[in-house]
């Protein structure tokens, strides 16, 4: 702060057009495909995970079609690869498609849209960097994507696919016999897994060194904005989670190649192979798994959080209510994350000592979760609100995060999980928590940061239509989710209707599934408006949103080293309508004080804990 | 504008998905009959259809005896006013016709009624009135073929009186049916037994049973193939048809140590129904198999050929001789062939059927009943079964009876080719490589009951290298059986037998699964 | 505009309260609910089965006030936000107070669940605490397996022993208990992981692999129940469908007596004894 010299501060932004850095010019190649930039890299990684969401998507509908229609000829799927049968499917090939539905969701949609497409473009423009810490590593770490893309992709199509679901518990997922035509695919499966696993392992690190060592002059700790802090405690959750997931993934593919026996036990006898010698525990394989993947609900989670966070200020004009305990909150989502792994594990028969102890854990991890959300409707609370597309994506966050959440505590409390554990209600709470929460989190990035990243602005309309029939299809796709798993409706199931008291629940499916399509239809009004304002959208300058952080200093979209101006920063990122920004609403993080001896640093919520 | 375009295109994308006409589920022919040269192949497939159908479209061929499902009714009122009509209110049930057949009904029993179910497709056939009999579909002869082609389109039953409704026709009549007109309506069972089918069986046993659904190649053993008419686990003679029972049975127990679940809550009415469709599927296949295997020696592509290429010289020498006036040439030998193979088609058809209607009749079948009630389970008892089982069974079973005797690892014979198979082991008709059971895991895949036992002993298992065994052990017929009872009661013993030694884990003998190599196929 | 958009945030939960109230009468509900000719009514048969009903409803009504007061202030948020139009929004980065009282009230309710069911969980898993009847005599061995319910009973008068015995007695997908008494059972998996669930009784078990996991509950009312698998366990999970028969100890004990009849049928004896080929 001291060293702040007044003559390279930036100036008020008003006067600031779109100037390009001049740099070297790159060949075409190192520019758009091997680029060490982290804004290129960030808007490839969003691209290719708005690919993959089509593919997920896709995959879902196709799920969905055969609990509306069973055993119906399913279009274009089913026609091509089951004609003989009528277009029927196999239950095998339902198996491999909510496996896949799972695993191209979670590993290649929403885990690299958050850390990898917004994490890369945003964290050094917000602290003020030029770029990552480690650029090369940023560019591996995109570059890793691709082969597991390549081999969930190869999966799909050797024997019957991966056929264990995305939790890939042993021994099904273990030995060949039990998940018959899985074969190689499981093992491609497997390999993915740990390729995405190496991406995101280097994203994280390059994202804490970056955050630790490359702020801005200014930026402290507590002045970073709520996305930097999203971002930095899921790099510290993917840090320490992800290998034991990647050391799990061996181990399972110890056991399937190299006659491990570290989850089978003995005796075992599937598809009338040789009964098995062992020694080995299938539960191991479930606290490893769920060891990484709580936590990864919160690497899928907590980005989001911060960047709605961010978004619901600025659309408010208003200060975040209560920065300093969202952090904490943020935080102790993020630790509490590491000791509730068995809450998935009620009823799989560990120690019932355990599943008290994970259930107090659990229970308090809504404690945290119920804090955000309370400020985020203190944030929005005497707002001057801007209803645009960002804003309603935010709001249906808040708004379906609070039912996940809610929705969350009949499992967390283990009698009622008895019934609950591996139902729809499940299927309900954790697509209202990915979904309705984290992709609303991110449909609302996509335009709020869409003019820093191409320097255009996305159709306003579209994006609201956008919003509605997704919002709409949404609901109306999940929602009655719950009442099929309060009926006891089990996932995974291809065909429910075959239990007698689960048949009158198909119509209830049918009209589920439907929605499902509008929603699917909705995401080609997403493609088509991205696609039509990266190229013919209306030009914007720095700060279309009149937004404080630090990106919205640098020209639309940010050249080569990001700032023209380098950055020093004053306050925090939340300083909207402040009594001090005068005609404006909004005062930029780097904007100098106005006088030297108004304070002018954010005046702290006095007390906060 | 332009964001209305892309909305309507994209909705009318999305509209169309559902709306495109779907593939039909057709059934496969056997490769043999691929084989066929193409007119005669074509007249086969042709006459195959005819009398079965396809699965979409099943033809409930009356000769066979299977019970496709009928209900009776009687027209109680037609619209006057309509010349030829389609649409009449009918009434099912109690009419209390005569003219039962007498092969399908064998109690008095109230004639069911359709109740809510879809008859739409269903065939229609007239007992009395203008149609009276011109719709027999018997004996692969379609008479009357117009009414032949009577079908169901639709059937709403009353609200409040559920043996009345509306029946509407895919045909007008004309004239249209007298009121009384009684006639009934066939295959329900069928129709109602392929859509369980499509359910529950379609993906492992295949559309046309033949054993080979997507599913199937992961399984060990392989789904039953129904086409040449064998199953395994039966109650009758091993030459016999399996009864209804013995199909319910499995099909309720399932087959433990397979991959064939048991279906125990399927209701009755669902179990009749796929039984019956099972049926029908086997004896499609095996007409199919037997049409084929007649025509085959002569008419096999590479044989056709060749045959035609020799007429053709023969034919040329005696035109050269002056014993012919006309020059042969290949089309017109080709067509005579085809044409005599055309003529006796008909009567193979006929001479098959019968064959196959005899196989499946019930009162052919002879069920397997031991003349002696089981020898009580004494060590006595057991001691010589131990002695029978050495002899007879250890050689495939194994001395301890864990399915690892010598001639595991012999080289056979295949019994339809004459040729010795090219790997070790025993071999079954479909062709697939089996293991003896291992008897020491007290599993039991005909079932666990003391006569199931006997039965397999007795009669051997149908398809597999499993001989039957009545008569061997003694020559009197109730000491054979007795000796039979001794020889079950020490098997029933087996895993009790070893576990001092080995504990009941025999896993550790084996080598754990060998996880490296995927043992589907 | 404005007013729709915060309108259309107060539409969805509205409907959302409305579906979950006329859930129980559409049979969206617990199985059987709002359906008059089912056993169940979506009551729950077991003792346990009503604790967990009652947790269930506990922790609804204390959701349900939780989403109706958070939208009820996001709908107030969000009106004043349209409403106050062009107005400079109020400058305050939080309260104190308010983050004391959601930070502590919260922490109350959910400390106030977590103890309230800990005594349910107990009585449901830790072996300790099982009804001593029930542990004494085990009623049955289940045995899942790729797709079916293998079941085991012990010859009538006996004990279930671990290892088959040579009178036990088998049945498939079909698992016949006494009424108004706990029992027990032992579950085990003879391939992959499958899950015990009777959706009726509320009871869900994963079974493992290579584990004996003993299972109770106490059947109140007579009658068929569900039985199916809740864990992923390859292509047919669906399959998995079986019944639980419960009925009055002495037709229990009939059962078993039948059973044994049928399980030892020569074909000769008894020929009353169900032999099901010719029927």
């Amino acid at each position: 702060m001291s060293t702040i010299n007044p003559a390279s501060t930036p100036n008020a932004l008003a006067h600031a057009v779109h100037g390009e850095a001049a740099h070297h010019e790159l060949s075409f190649v190192r520019k758009y495909i091997f680029s060490t930039d982290h804004k290129m890299i960030g808007i490839q990684f969003l691209i290719t995970t708005l690919l993959m969401l089509m593919v997920g998507g896709a995959l879902a509908l196709a799920v969905r079609w055969q609990l509306a229609y069973p055993w119906k000829t399913m279009p274009i799927v089913g026609e091509l690869l089951f004609a003989q049968q009528g277009g029927q499917i196999t239950p095998e090939f339902y198996t491999m498609l909510f496996t896949m539905h799972a695993t191209v969701m979670i590993f290649l949609v929403v885990i690299p849209v958050l850390a990898g497409a917004y994490g890369n473009f945003c964290i050094p423009l917000m602290i003020g960097a030029d770029d990552m810490a480690f650029p090369t590593l940023n560019m591996l770490s995109y570059w890793f994507m691709w082969p597991a893309i390549a081999c969930f992709g190869t999966s799909f199509f050797v024997g019957g696919g991966p056929a264990s679901g995305w939790t890939s518990y042993p021994l099904l997922a273990d030995l060949y016999e039990a998940a018959p035509g899985s074969g190689w695919a499981q093992n491609f499966w497997l390999l993915g897994v740990t390729f995405i696993g190496f991406s995101s392992m280097m994203g994280s690190i390059n994202y804490l060194t970056t955050i630790i060592n490359m702020r801005a002059p200014g930026m402290t700790l507590f002045r970073m904005p709520m996305t930097i802090w999203g971002m930095f405690i899921t790099a510290i959750l993917q840090a320490f989670a992800l290998p034991v997931l990647t050391a799990a993934g061996f181990m399972q593919v110890g056991d399937r190649l190299f006659g491990t026996v570290f989850f089978i036990p003995s005796g075992v006898v599937v598809n009338n192979a040789a009964p098995t010698i062992g020694g080995g525990q299938p539960l191991l394989w479930q606290h490893l798994f769920w060891f990484y993947s709580h936590p990864a609900v919160y690497i899928m989670l907590l980005p989001a959080m911060g960047m709605v966070s961010d978004m619901l200020a600025t659309m408010c004009r208003k200060p975040l209510f209560g920065y300093k305990p969202m952090v904490y909150a943020m935080a102790a989502i993020a630790g509490l994350g590491f000791i509730v792994w068995g809450h998935h594990m009620f009823t799989s028969g560990m120690n019932p000592a355990l599943g008290m102890t994970f259930m107090i854990s659990t229970m308090m991890i809504a404690l945290p979760s119920a804090i955000k959300t309370f400020n985020w409707i203190g944030t929005i609370w005497g707002g001057n609100i801007r209803f645009n597309t960002v804003f309603l994506n935010c709001v249906a966050f808040v708004s379906m995060f609070i039912v996940g959440g809610l929705s969350g505590i009949f499992m967390a409390a283990v009698p009622t999980d008895i019934y609950f554990h591996d139902t729809y209600f499940i299927v309900a709470h954790f697509h209202y928590v990915l979904f309705g929460a984290t992709l609303f989190g991110v449909f609302g990035a996509i335009v709020y940061w869409f003019p820093k990243m191409f320097g255009r602005m996305m159709n306003e309309k579209l994006g609201k239509l956008h919003f509605v029939l997704t919002f709409i299809g949404f609901n109306g796709t999940f929602f009655p989710m719950h009442m099929l798993g309060i009926a006891g409706m089990p996932r995974r199931y291809a065909d429910p209707y075959l239990h007698p008291y689960l048949e009158h629940l198909q119509p209830m499916n049918l009209i589920m599934t439907w929605f499902a399509i509008l929603m699917g239809v909705a995401q080609f009004v997403l493609l088509a408006n991205f696609a039509y304002s990266m190229f013919l959208g209306p030009k914007c300058g720095r700060n279309p949103w009149d937004a404080n952080s630090l990106e919205w200093s640098a020209p639309s979209p940010p050249g080569h080293g990001n700032f023209d101006i380098p950055p020093v920063i004053y306050r925090g990122p939340y300083e909207f309508s402040s009594p001090l920004s005068g005609d404006k609403d909004f005062l930029m993080q780097t904007e100098p004080p106005v006088t030297d001896n108004v304070n002018d640093t954010p005046p702290e919520p006095d007390d906060t804990a | 504008m332009r964001v209305l375009q892309l909305l309507i295109l994209t909705l009318a994308f999305a509209a169309c998905l559902p709306g495109c006409d779907p593939p039909e589920s057709t059934f496969v022919y056997n490769t043999k009959t691929e084989e066929l040269t193409r007119d005669v192949g074509s007249a086969v497939k042709e006459r195959l259809d005819g009398d079965f159908g396809s699965p979409k479209n099943s033809v409930a061929w009356l000769r066979m005896p299977v019970d496709y499902g009928t209900f009776k009714g009687e027209v109680v009122e037609v619209d006057e006013d309509a010349s030829s009509a389609y649409q009449f209110r009918v009434k099912f049930g109690s009419n209390g016709d005569e003219e039962t057949d007498g092969e399908d009904e064998e109690d008095g029993q109230a004639s069911p009624t359709p109740g809510e179910m879809n008859l739409a497709g269903l065939a229609i056939i007239w007992k009395s009135g203008d149609y009276a009999g011109g719709s027999q579909i018997d004996g692969g002869k379609r008479d009357g073929e117009k009414l032949a082609t009577l079908q169901v389109a639709a059937w709403s039953k009353d609200e409040e009186n559920g043996e009345e409704g509306l029946l509407s026709l895919r045909q007008l009549m004309d004239p249209p049916p007298a009121v009384g007109d009684t006639f009934e309506i066939v295959g329900h069972k069928l129709s109602f037994g392929r859509q369980l089918y499509a359910a529950h069986c379609q993906h492992c046993h295949g559309t046309s049973g033949d054993g080979a659904g997507p599913t199937a190649e992961y399984l060990n053993p392989r789904p039953r193939d129904y086409r040449p008419g064998k199953f395994k686990f039966q109650s009758t003679l091993k030459t016999n048809r399996p009864t209804d029972g013995d199909l319910q049975r499995i099909i309720k127990k399932g087959i433990p140590g397979t991959y064939m679940p048991s279906f125990l809550l399927l209701e009755d009415d669902e179990m009749d129904s796929i039984v019956q469709y099972v049926k029908w599927l086997s004896m499609r296949g095996e007409y199919e198999i037997k049409l084929v295997t007649q025509l085959y020696f002569d008419y096999e592509k590479v044989v056709f050929d060749e045959a035609v290429e020799s007429a053709l010289e023969d034919g040329l020498e005696e035109f050269e001789d002056g014993t012919r006036d006309e020059k042969p040439t290949k089309r017109s030998i080709q067509d005579e062939l085809i044409e005599t193979a055309n003529a006796d088609l008909p009567d193979i058809a006929e001479q098959e059927s019968n064959v196959l209607k005899d196989a499946w009749t019930k009162e052919n079948m002879t069920v397997v009943v031991p003349l002696v009630a089981r020898t009580p389970d004494t060590a006595e008892s057991r001691a010589r079964g131990r002695v029978l089982y050495v002899q007879n069974c250890a050689a495939c079973h194994g001395a301890t009876g864990r399915g690892d005797g010598e001639q595991v690892n012999a080289y056979m014979v295949n019994d339809q080719t004459r040729e010795k198979y090219p790997e070790p082991g025993l071999f079954d008709d479909w062709g697939q490589s089996i293991k003896p059971r291992n008897l020491t895991r007290g599993i039991y895949r005909g079932g666990r009951r003391p006569i199931d036992l006997f039965r397999r002993v007795f009669e051997g298992i149908n398809g597999t290298p499993m001989p039957p065994f009545k008569g061997k052990f003694d020559n009197d017929k109730k000491i054979n059986d007795a000796r039979t009872w001794d020889l079950v009661n020490y098997i029933y013993h087996i895993p009790f037998e070893s576990r001092g030694k080995s504990a009941g884990d025999s896993a550790t003998k084996h080598g754990r699964t060998a996880a490296s190599t995927p043992s589907t196929r | 505009m404005r007013y729709f958009w915060a309108a259309f945030f107060m539409f969805w939960p509205i409907v959302a309260i409305v579906i979950f109230t006329i859930s129980p009468a559409m049979n969206w509900w617990f199985p059987g609910a709002g359906d008059p000719d089912s056993l169940t009514k979506g009551q729950s048969m077991t003792p346990l089965g009503v604790d967990i009903d009652n947790l269930f409803y506990l922790i609804l009504i204390i959701t349900s006030v939780v989403f109706v007061l958070t939208h009820i202030a996001l709908g107030y948020v969000l009106f004043r936000g349209a409403r106050d139009e062009g107005k400079k929004a109020l400058f305050s980065h939080g309260s104190h107070a308010l983050e004391v009282m959601w930070t502590i009230v919260p922490t109350g309710i959910l400390i106030f669940i977590s103890l309230y069911q800990l005594d349910v969980w107990r009585k449901f898993r830790v072996m300790s605490s099982f009804p001593e009847a029930a542990v004494e005599a085990p009623v049955a061995e289940v045995t899942a397996r790729q797709f079916e319910w293998r079941i085991r009973y012990p010859a009538p008068g006996k004990k279930l022993q671990l290892k088959p015995q040579p009178d036990d007695l088998y049945t498939v997908n079909d698992l016949h208990v006494p009424t108004n008494r706990p029992v027990m059972i032992q579950l085990r998996s003879e391939d992959v992981q499958h899950s015990f669930f009777a959706p009726q009784l509320r009871v869900k078990q994963d079974a493992l692999p290579g584990q004996v996991i003993p299972v109770w509950f106490e059947v109140t009312q007579a009658g068929h129940y569900q039985l199916t698998c809740a864990e992923l366990c390859g292509w047919g999970h669906y399959k998995m469908k079986a019944r639980i028969v419960a009925e009055p100890q002495t037709q229990f004990g009939k059962y078993l007596h039948d059973l044994r009849n049928e399980q030892n049928d020569d074909g000769v004896q008894d020929k009353k004894s169900g032999d099901a080929d010719d029927e």
